[in-house]
């Protein structure tokens, strides 16, 4: 049993980052009356505001505190009000310690923890706490006793540094393609091409043919960019990362700028996925995460697994992990409407695009071909779920799924008992006996598309 | 143990439904006469499908293991939540459904779900707690 202690001062930075948003109200002021001395009262006023803000968040911050009392962890929060949270160790299913640089410079750590049960609200528990006591209070509520690596990614950084080079090289070139194809776009031009665009329908398709090759350029480049940042995202949470396995918790720690904690207990495990990504194809690796009760896990992957292993690696971290079987389902009768309707329709969308800009705007072909490409692997991935999307639960064993979505085939395990289901069906699928499936697992949802009516009736929750 | 949608359930429906119709036909009738009349009759033969054909079909069943709920005729759906996973019942009374001796209530499972059950007489959703130790 320990006596109250504070959180750190960041507690109450972030408490005055949630209010920031209060102190743009001065600002309206000055932007209705737009001159100098309006804007200079609304900086005093949100000078002001400021100084109540961090004195509100200051006066929180005091009698804001954490102590551990009969093994439980006693949160008490509030000034007037006070609000006091008793959580038992066993109830926390995961629990995440992140440390930002400039946290790190102050010597303060993010807590997160995710309850067991992710029905009720709170669905995690934020604390912003000294980085010695984060570490501590972690290795109270979720001992690692022994440390077993059990992944340790080797190459993976440089996997990592030649993606990223690939990206960045692409990136630039379509920059410099969209740039020299804006140059070409004269502001007069454009000007005098709007005055006619107003004018009539004729001026409108001459703006659109001037503009409309330009502008896919720059969304392409904008893609690129934006996939460029999520990799180097992935590089930097990836480095120095470890799993370890211990036989009450499964850790993960790493990361260059951010370092991330994350512990697991395999009892609260809910389900794991397997994602199979276009890029996992292509590298023959997929990334695996861990859902635990609240914690979705979606930022984190526990782990690569290389699909030539086979299930053992997974087996290691979860000792009752199972792949689903490659077709679980028979394709007699199965809709194939439920699976390509959408992306079909999107990829007839862009290929009537595509053939008419080979027709009547050359230049505008090129970006549309790139999106055209890109519905096509909807369609493929679609296609697959066709062949593959299906729910496997057979005695005494978890019950498997396999099912697309977008880009992504997903293997997943269902470990929580926590299950309850619905069935929803057309006229179509209730001639075919087939029905739409979703499963409710722990506060997360999989829908499955068009399965076989009575074992899916039938399937043990 | 199963339990359907009963008579009083459809009167008490059928008088939300109206409400509700009588408030929106409002604004239908303000666009024109016509749209009013096509908004009415529409909304008549909606309600006649719902009350008449889809709200008998839906239907609370307990097995020894599960607790199922159905509806629907030409889209059924079929909910079904584990006994043991059942974590909640919410119930709502107005001073209609007083009047008639009904409740509207929700089952929380702990996977997250929530299920609508059909307006069910007071005593028969006693009873339903009681069967699933709630």
């Amino acid at each position: 049993m320990t006596g109250l202690r504070r959180f750190h001062p960041a507690y109450s930075v972030q408490l005055m980052r949630r209010w920031l948003a209060v102190c743009l109200l001065p600002l309206l002021n000055a932007l209705r009356a737009f001159d100098l001395a309006a804007f200079r009262a609304a900086l005093w006023q949100e000078g002001a505001l400021l100084l109540a803000l961090a004195a509100a968040a200051v006066l929180l911050w005091l009698p804001a505190g954490w102590k551990l009392e009969q093994g439980s962890l006693v949160i008490c929060r509030g000034l007037a009000a006070r609000r006091t949270l008793r959580l038992r160790p066993e109830e926390i299913a995961s629990l995440e310690i992140r440390e930002n640089p400039v946290s790190r410079l102050f010597g303060a750590a993010q807590m997160t923890l995710y309850p067991r049960r992710s029905g009720p609200k709170p669905k995690s528990l934020s604390l912003w706490l000294p980085r010695r006591a984060a570490h501590e209070l972690a290795e109270t509520l979720i001992p690692l006793r022994e440390e077993r690596p059990l992944y340790v990614p080797t190459r993976a950084g440089r996997l990592y540094l030649v993606l990223l080079t690939a990206n960045g090289l692409v990136t630039g070139l379509l920059a410099f393609v969209s740039v020299q194809r804006s140059d070409q776009l004269a502001a007069a031009e454009l000007k005098r091409m709007w005055a006619a665009a107003m004018q009539g329908l004729i001026g409108v398709e001459r703006l659109a043919q001037r503009v409309l090759p330009v502008g896919l350029s720059w969304l392409l480049t904008l893609m690129g960019a934006v996939w460029f940042v999520g990799i180097a995202g992935g590089f930097l949470r990836s480095a120095r990362y470890r799993v370890y396995r211990g036989r009450a918790v499964i850790l993960a720690r790493g990361g260059l700028l951010t370092l991330r904690e994350r512990r697991v207990r395999p009892g609260c495990v809910t389900s794991a996925e397997v994602r199979i990504t276009p890029l996992a194809r292509l590298l023959g690796r997929c990334l695996v995460y861990l859902r635990a009760g609240a914690d979705s896990g979606d930022d984190t992957p526990v782990m690569v697994w290389r699909m030539k292993d086979g299930v053992e690696p997974l087996r290691r971290l979860m000792p009752s992990f199972r792949l689903p079987p490659p077709r679980p389902e028979p394709l007699t009768g199965r809709s194939l409407p439920a699976f390509l309707a959408l992306p079909g329709i999107l990829t007839a969308v862009v290929a009537v695009g595509w053939l008419s800009s080979l027709w009547r705007l050359p230049t505008a072909s090129l970006p549309l071909g790139v999106g055209l490409l890109l519905c096509l692997g909807l369609v493929a991935v679609a296609l697959e779920g066709f062949f593959c999307e299906g729910l496997r639960h057979e005695p005494g064993g978890p019950p498997t799924l396999c099912f697309t979505k977008r880009y992504t085939r997903y293997l997943v395990c269902i470990f929580s008992p926590q299950r309850s289901a619905r069935m929803y069906q057309t006229p179509f699928s209730m001639q075919q006996g087939r029905c739409h499936f979703k499963l409710f697992v722990s506060g997360c949802r999989y829908r499955l598309r068009s399965l076989r009516l009575w074992p899916a009736r039938h399937v043990p929750l | 143990m199963e339990w359907k949608s009963t008579p009083a359930a459809a009167r008490a429906a059928a008088l939300w439904y109206t409400l509700l119709g009588g408030f929106l036909a409002a604004f239908a009738f303000w666009q024109s006469l016509t749209a009013g009349i096509a908004f009415a009759a529409v909304w008549l033969l909606l309600g006649l499908w719902l009350l008449l054909v889809v709200l008998p079909t839906w239907r609370v069943r307990m097995t020894p293991r599960e607790l199922e709920v159905s509806v629907g005729v030409l889209f059924p759906v079929l909910h079904r939540m584990p006994r043991l996973t059942v974590c909640g019942l919410q119930r709502v009374t107005t001073p209609v459904l007083r009047r008639a001796g009904l409740c509207l209530a929700w089952v929380h499972g702990a996977g997250g779900q929530t299920c609508l059950l059909p307006l069910l007489p007071a005593e028969d959703l006693d009873a339903l707690c009681r069967a699933l130790g709630l």
